[in-house]
């Protein structure tokens, strides 16, 4: 063969060559540049793959699996060009794309973990919202009644025995809230994070004026407590509150579907609003009572507290987010009740309903369910710059 | 990393640490101020309150049990400063002369009039009647005891005849360890020179071991009734003695007034029986009804009461405070008008409180609050004037009512503790014949707060 016709076979197959690459789909140029990226070929490889990432071509550009793959190949090809700035600059797009993307030990060379590894990958925060129900537990500091305390104690929340010819009244105590938080994770399996609450709670106490009486009581004769008066009431209060948390997650890995953990808190709680829903007695003739009289504006109730929480949750990971289920513990760490008050400001259940509130913290325990939402950012990390 | 978040952290642990240590201090304290409710299903009231042997305070009241045909008891609970009820004792006057052949009273209705404390014990004086008219005769009775400090009687008398009746007022035991008696009856002693009478003030002198009667007297103004509601022995061995009558005052005033007499040790009426009266805007038919009275140091008796108007158009009603010396003397007499604007209202006991003002309790007539314009039925009511019985503008915030929005609420009594607030003893109506005695322990500006 003449060098005429060399060149001209060597024309053609140019012309051909040419014209078989352009009529390659995306999914092929990429193939065919991951070949020439094991080949060893890496000039062509970014002018090859490039255009695939323009979003106006819809269905004919990159799957997402694709365009991961494609910045994945234009990364490493980057660090053995040595241009580290648009190795940088497509790690960024890797990782944004493919968010805590996970190397392949079997496939990606150690340049490219050392590269992952100056890059930040994990989200710069986490926004929970979580919504739930509690049951309140009233923690006794002191009591204080209008009849013998001494003898016979207030009911709360249901549970009791209520003394001869009374009976319990009171309602379970429960409420619900609605928690939005901004989540950090630190390491070693720590986060802290910081939220905004709408807690409402009840509870309801049942409190009885008595004497002490003889009573038979299997042939012998007792001494015995029988009511003269009861009252109930349920009492409602809504809060609004800060919390500050710190969490501890066991097995935090990206492998982990599941991820337990515990955490430990403290609160700023601000009362919103507190009132009693719900106030009747037995015994006498008519009472007045009410429903809309605002204990806050009454100056009854504590406007400020602080309390404290411990949670036991469990994470289960959808993509990169989780869904959230947490049991939680709320200590009150103030009397919920302003004790200079107590007595005065509120003369219709101090008189009408003969009742008057202890001194005590409103502690909770609250189940919840929340989904939360990973927010990244990924870039280099300062060391690294 | 850790370092960046350690002021956070710190911050964490610390307020857990403080929810660790916190042990807030709120626990019951004497200066604490509250209300507490006494009683059994039915009626309960009060009619006295003291201070104990011990200390503690002593509410004398009357219950009677809802169950059908109950009658009513006298009864007696000591209570803590706290408000704990340490004692109760129930006395049925027919229960106690049930196994005595000397009487035969059937079921008795017994009500509460006075204790005393004394050496050793207390005296307890109280009205009966009994259902048996037939065989005890029409009216009232007097019952009267001395107990010992466990509230067990340690000796017991009546003052009973069919054919007459008797009110007591008042008991005390004089420096000689003999009881005195005084109150209310139809029957005129010897030497007793009043025409027409129907109750005269009754004077008497006993000892309780033997019911030994020393004397027994009457006096009263011909024509009305007169009653003593008090006595004191003074320190010339005088017995000081109010009441009231229906005779006219000193000055003119009409209807019932008030009554200040010294009497011998022997029950003999000296020269001093004063009466005393009250007018409103002109009007002198007022009826003036002892509530109680205290004496002070130097023999001085402060009386409260109330005013009540006769007049059929717009009755008024007002407590009212007078302060006479042993002699007789008025140092002064207050309509408390001022500060209640178009309530009405009464006086039922007065105590000299720790900054030396005078404190009353009593009730106010279906009070109205004059900026809500809430309005209840009988409040019990707390007053307090300067030493010489006015409401100046210094203390015309120094009234409170307490009680509940339906019901006659009273306050009965009237105490200063030595912490300086101050005890009511009051009867809260909780409607459908229940109800209850009350024990409040306000501040000394008469309100429930620290």
């Amino acid at each position: 063969m003449g060098a005429f016709e060399i060149r001209l076979v060597a024309a053609l197959f140019v012309f051909f060559s040419t014209f078989f690459v352009s009529g390659q789909t995306w999914t092929q140029k990429l193939l065919v540049a991951e070949r020439d990226y094991d080949a060893g070929r890496l000039v062509n490889i970014v002018d090859n793959i490039s255009g695939g990432f323009d979003n106006t071509l819809g269905e004919k550009g990159y799957t997402s699996e694709e365009k991961i793959r494609a910045l994945k190949l234009i990364t490493k090809v980057y660090i053995f060009l040595d241009n580290e700035p648009k190795s940088d600059e497509y790690m960024i797009k890797l990782l944004k794309a493919d968010k805590e993307h996970k190397l392949d030990a079997k496939v990606d060379p150690a340049e490219l973990y050392d590269l992952y590894r100056k890059f930040r990958s994990q989200p710069i925060f986490r926004i929970g919202l979580r919504v739930g129900v509690n049951k309140s537990y009233p923690n006794i500091i002191n009591t204080f009644g209008t009849g013998n305390t001494g003898i016979v104690s207030k009911i709360y929340n249901g549970g009791g025995q209520p003394p001869n010819g009374a009976s319990v009244n009171g309602g379970s105590g429960t409420g619900f809230f609605i928690n939005a938080m901004v989540e950090r994770y630190l390491d070693w399996g720590f986060e802290v994070g910081l939220g905004l609450e709408f807690r409402n709670s009840q509870y309801s106490v049942d409190n009885y004026i008595t004497y002490g009486d003889s009573l038979q009581v299997n042939g012998s004769t007792e001494t015995a407590q029988f009511a003269v008066l009861s009252t109930m009431v349920t009492h409602q209060q809504s809060f609004f509150r800060i919390p500050l948390i710190l969490r501890y997650n066991f097995n935090y890995n990206l492998d982990k579907s599941f991820v337990p953990y515990i955490a430990v808190g403290s609160s700023y709680d601000y009362l919103l609003d507190a009132k009693y829903l719900e106030g009747n007695r037995t015994g006498g003739a008519e009472y007045k009572f009410d429903k809309d009289l605002s204990l806050k504006g009454l100056d009854l109730i504590a406007k400020n507290n602080f309390s404290v929480f411990a949670s036991l949750g469990l994470k289960m990971r959808v993509k990169t987010h989780f869904l959230t289920f947490e049991a939680k513990f709320n200590k009150a760490l103030l009397n919920y009740i302003n004790p200079h008050n107590r007595w005065s400001n509120n003369p219709l259940s101090t008189y009408d309903l003969a009742f008057v509130e202890d001194d005590f913290s409103l502690d909770m325990l609250s189940f919840s369910f929340g989904y939360t939402y990973s927010i990244y950012n990924p870039q280099k990390l300062k060391e690294f710059r | 990393m850790i370092r960046k978040y350690s002021i956070i952290l710190l911050l964490l642990f610390v307020l857990m640490a403080y929810g660790c240590v916190i042990e807030p201090d709120y626990g019951p304290r004497p200066i604490d101020t509250f209300i507490k409710y006494y009683g059994i299903s039915g009626s309960n009231e009060v009619v006295d309150m003291i201070i104990s042997n011990e200390g503690n305070l002593v509410i004398l009241g009357n219950e009677k049990s809802s169950a059908f045909g109950a009658s009513k008891d006298i009864v007696i609970l000591e209570i803590d400063t706290v408000g704990n009820l340490l004692k109760k004792k129930i006395f049925d006057v027919q229960s106690l002369y049930a196994n005595d052949s000397s009487y035969s009273f059937g079921i008795t209705d017994d009500e509460a009039v006075r204790i005393r404390a004394i050496d050793g014990g207390y005296l307890l004086c109280a009205n009966f009647t009994t259902k048996d008219d037939n065989v005890n005769g029409l009216g009232s009775k007097i019952f009267w005891c001395e107990l010992d400090d466990e509230y067990n009687i340690i000796d017991k008398q009546v003052i009973s005849d069919v054919d007459y009746y008797w009110e007591v007022g008042d008991i005390i035991k004089s420096k000689d360890g003999n009881i005195i008696i005084v109150g209310g009856t139809n029957k005129k002693e010897d030497g007793d020179t009043s025409i027409r009478p129907e109750k005269q003030r009754y004077l008497t002198r006993r000892s309780i071991e033997n019911d030994t009667v020393f004397w027994s007297k009457t006096f009263g103004y011909d024509d009305v009734d007169d009653f003593a509601i008090g006595i004191l022995e003074l320190s010339d061995g005088n017995l000081g003695v109010i009441g009231w009558t229906e005779k006219s005052s000193n000055e003119g005033e009409g209807g019932v007034n008030v009554t200040f007499a010294i009497f011998t040790d022997i029950g003999s009426s000296s020269s001093i029986d004063n009466v005393f009266g009250f007018d409103y805007q002109g009007d002198v038919d007022f009826d003036d009804a002892v509530g109680d009275f205290i004496y002070t140091q130097n023999e001085d008796m402060i009386i409260v009461g109330t005013s009540t108007s006769n007049n059929a158009v717009n009755p008024r009603s007002f407590p009212f405070l007078l302060r006479v010396r042993k002699d007789g003397t008025l140092v002064f007499k207050e309509l408390l008008t001022r500060s209640i604007s178009d309530l009405n209202s009464g006086g039922m006991d007065v105590a000299i409180s720790a900054q030396n003002d005078l404190i009353i309790t009593g009730a106010f007539y279906n009070y109205e609050d004059s900026i809500s314009k809430e309005t209840f039925n009988n409040q019990a009511l707390f007053m307090r004037t300067n030493q010489f019985g006015k409401i100046t503008n210094d203390y015309l915030s120094y009234k409170n009512h307490f009680g509940l929005a339906g019901g006659d609420d009273i306050g009965k009594a009237i105490l200063t503790l030595s912490d300086g607030s101050i005890a009511i003893a009051a009867t809260m109506d909780f409607g459908n014949s229940r109800t209850l005695i009350s024990y409040l322990k306000i501040n000394n500006k008469g309100i429930l707060k620290r």
